[in-house]
């Protein structure tokens, strides 16, 4: 059942859940061609942003065995791990950043001497790329290769915030590489049991522009409630059946831990028992203290919009674009670190 | 000659002699004897002199387009421009590995010679020190430079409306060292816009009175290099994001890594301020006469005083760019 | 969340391809993508092609080609 929402006059609440999507509504300056009563949010939607500090720590721990070097996307190296992040404890040819899984390869035939691990973290769009790279391996090696996985998935996610009443979002920008991986049929549900307009849209500024104003047709009332694909070249309903193929090879699902959010049922793919022995968790021993106590950060509720960034007692004191504690500054685009930067610079 | 650098090169004795007549004096075409002063001296007539500078520890040491050596004489001759000065001497400080390559020493100072030559400069005085294996990356320069500033350039306060010209595409250098650095194997033709810029004081002295300030986007790419203009400005700088120049491969390989050109260092540009109502004039000579047929009018200062950069994108948005926080680095979000 | 950009297949090596995006060249990996074909459009991500563009939809290619074009009109017409 599609029910008509009422004519709105009140803040109007949309949220993106793709650090690309995050990007792009920075670079096109979009914030300034909208009605003053949309607020664009930016949810949990950068996998780098939301890996959390214990994982950090691990990374750091396998540093101190013999012959470990790390293999790493670049965004990750400057995430804070309890105490440090992977920028900080950087010694000369120990961390390497790679632009593809498949360079960690390269890397791992060019030290066979060495034990190489890949920092294996995104969501649905980067594991079966990651997926793919460890069934290569699983086959043909090389050897000296393992992966430490933070892989997130985006449903739970995306459920745990819409459960929330409180949160109020009035409208979803779904993620679009996630949806050519999973299809957008993955994303129904948000309009088909949270009744929520949903659209899935590509990156350009005027495909965002269009993606923000069929919501606000439909959270205005003027069209109805419904769930749109307006990326259908590059997302099919069902998605792409190989990548998805991947996924359920080489992952299955276990709880995982979002930094400055907490635990998330069913939200971590984790290796199937099969690859196991490419995972560097049951190679090496390593620390994965979760911290349960309180986190100081207020991250989760400035993500959802219910706190301002300067509300949270950490805010420009310990958490600081140089040195940041939770997702909202450790994105550059994110809640907090936008605020800190431009204030309340309002065209 | 062994072909490693050793410590005794630099221990001042024999052997940093005969590395200095080597492979200094003979790739700098310079002639004679290792002289005994460990000054130079000179005279000049010049009134207003300008003296800078630099230190080079890029990595790689070889890359698309230039190799530290030719970065470390272009970037000094640029700082003499900033300043509006023609340049007339330049030191040459070296901090070597020991076991460095000295076949790779000749190819670097051979590259530090040519670019005097073309400019018509001379390195006139130098150091060479040698640190144990581990203690140093390869090698590491330090250049300074004299030069005399032309009686044309008085640099004056920034007021609204002043308009603001970059000479040529934009983050060429960065992107070539990027695609070094992490050894991406992504075929371009983009190369290092590494060049020295010293001509574009005579070419444009005609005009230099209405040119307010002359600023080379190196670190931190013209975005940072904008933000501490307009502090020093204390107004707004406006870009029109279709105005900046840049090289569809630029874009594409920074598309591909998720990193944004307007943070990538150049290092064969200069951002111009001209007076209100001369940017115009100023292009049409960049273009015509002094070779920077790229060259494009970027933008202007505003009358709001936040001291801000911002952009007008290509959907009509507006955009705050910040100053640099993070080192570049190939992205996956 | 994940950053990707369209390319295009310039030929086939068993699991790799060799794509062009806007004139610059590269070798990924196109294990993810069903029968692959010089030609075809793929969204690009760290290396990877992790899916057809279907070309029958031109909206999405015609805003970047566009934007590509004014871009190249802004180069050479100043």
């Amino acid at each position: 059942m599609m029910k008509m929402k009422p004519e709105i006059e009140k803040t109007v609440r949309i949220m993106e859940v793709c650090g690309t999507h995050t990007q792009a509504i920075a670079k096109s300056g979009i914030r300034y061609l909208l009605p003053k009563h949309v607020k664009l949010l930016s949810g949990p939607g950068c996998p780098v942003c939301v890996t959390h500090e214990s994982y950090i720590d691990g990374a750091i721990d396998l540093l101190s065995y013999q012959n470990v070097i790390l293999a790493t996307f670049g965004d990750m190296l400057k995430v804070k791990g309890t105490y440090a992040s992977l920028s900080e404890i950087k010694r000369k040819d120990t961390i390497f950043t790679v632009y593809s899984p498949e360079d960690a390869i390269t890397l791992a035939r060019k030290y066979p001497h060495k034990t190489v691990v890949f920092l294996a973290v995104g969501f649905e769009t980067t594991a079966p790329i990651i997926g793919a790279t460890i069934k290569n391996v699983f086959e043909q090696g090389p050897e000296n290769l393992l992966f430490l996985t933070a892989l997130k998935r985006m449903e739970p996610i995306l459920r745990f915030i819409l459960e929330n009443e409180e949160n109020r979002i009035d409208g979803l920008i779904c993620p679009g590489h996630v949806a050519s991986v999973l299809g957008g049929d993955a994303f129904r549900f948000v309009t088909e049991e949270f009744n929520l307009p949903a659209v899935v849209c590509g990156f350009q500024g005027e495909d965002m522009k269009k993606g923000v104003y069929s919501l606000l047709d439909q959270i205005e009332g003027k069209q109805p409630v419904t769930f749109l694909n307006l990326y259908p070249n590059c997302v099919r309903n069902q998605g792409n059946p190989l990548a998805k193929e991947f996924i359920n090879e080489v992952y299955e699902t276990e709880d995982g831990f979002w930094r400055g959010i907490g635990e998330v049922g069913d939200s971590a793919l984790v290796l199937k028992e099969k690859y196991q022995r490419l995972d560097a968790k049951k190679r090496f021993p390593i620390s994965e203290k979760i911290t349960l106590k309180p986190s100081v950060c207020q991250c989760s509720e400035i993500i959802l919009g219910r706190k301002a960034p300067y509300e949270c007692s950490q805010f420009g004191v310990n958490c600081t674009p140089e040195n940041p504690l939770g997702p909202c500054m450790i994105s550059s685009e994110g809640a907090c670190s936008a605020h800190y930067k431009y204030g309340r610079v309002i065209f | 000659m062994i072909n490693k650098i050793q410590l005794y090169h630099g221990d001042g004795g024999v052997k940093t002699n005969e590395l200095i007549r080597e492979i200094f004096l003979k790739s700098y075409g310079e002639v004679g004897k290792v002289s005994l002063s460990d000054s130079f001296v000179f005279t000049t007539k010049a009134s207003k002199l300008a003296y800078t500078t630099d230190s080079f520890v890029v990595q790689p040491l070889f890359f698309r387009g230039g190799d530290i050596g030719k970065l470390a004489i272009c970037g000094t001759l640029n700082d003499l421009a900033t300043a509006g000065a023609k340049p007339l001497y330049i030191s040459a400080g070296f901090i070597i590995e020991e076991g460095f390559d000295i076949e790779a020493l000749r190819q670097i100072a051979c590259s530090m010679g040519e670019v005097c030559k073309r400019n018509n400069v001379r390195i006139v005085t130098g150091d060479t020190k040698v640190v144990e294996k581990g203690s140093a990356d390869g090698i590491f320069i330090n250049t300074s430079g004299i030069g005399v500033v032309s009686e044309q350039y008085f640099p004056c306060e920034i007021e609204p409306g002043d308009e603001i010209i970059i000479t040529g595409t934009i983050a060429e250098h960065g992107t070539a060292i990027l695609l070094d650095r992490y050894d991406l194997a992504i075929e371009t033709s983009i190369k290092s816009d590494c060049c020295a810029l010293s001509h574009l004081i005579s070419d444009l002295e005609r005009i230099l009175p209405y040119i307010k300030l002359m600023k080379d986007p190196t670190r931190g790419g013209v975005a940072t290099v904008l933000n501490e203009i307009a502090e020093f400005a204390g107004f707004n700088v406006e870009l029109l994001e279709n105005n900046i120049p840049i090289h569809p491969q630029v874009k594409a390989v920074n598309e591909i890594l998720g990193i944004d050109p307007l943070y990538l260092a150049c290092e064969g540009r200069m951002l111009l301020v001209a007076k209100k109502g001369y940017g115009s004039e100023i292009l049409q000579l960049l273009q015509d006469f002094c070779g920077c047929r790229e060259a494009q009018m970027i933008g202007c200062f505003t009358s709001d005083r936040q001291k801000l950069v911002y952009m007008q994108t290509k959907i009509g948005g507006k955009r705050v760019l910040p100053s640099l926080e993070s080192q570049t680095v190939p992205r996956i979000c | 969340m994940c950053l990707a950009v369209p390319t295009k297949i310039i030929s086939v090596d068993g699991k790799y391809a060799y794509v062009e995006t806007m004139g610059v060249g590269q070798k990924i990996n196109v294990q993810l993508i069903e029968s692959p074909m010089a030609g075809d459009f793929v969204l690009l991500h760290a290396g990877f092609a992790i899916e057809k563009i279907d070309q029958g939809e031109y909206v999405f290619l015609n805003t970047i080609l566009n934007e590509m074009i004014n871009d190249d009109e802004n180069e050479a017409g100043n």
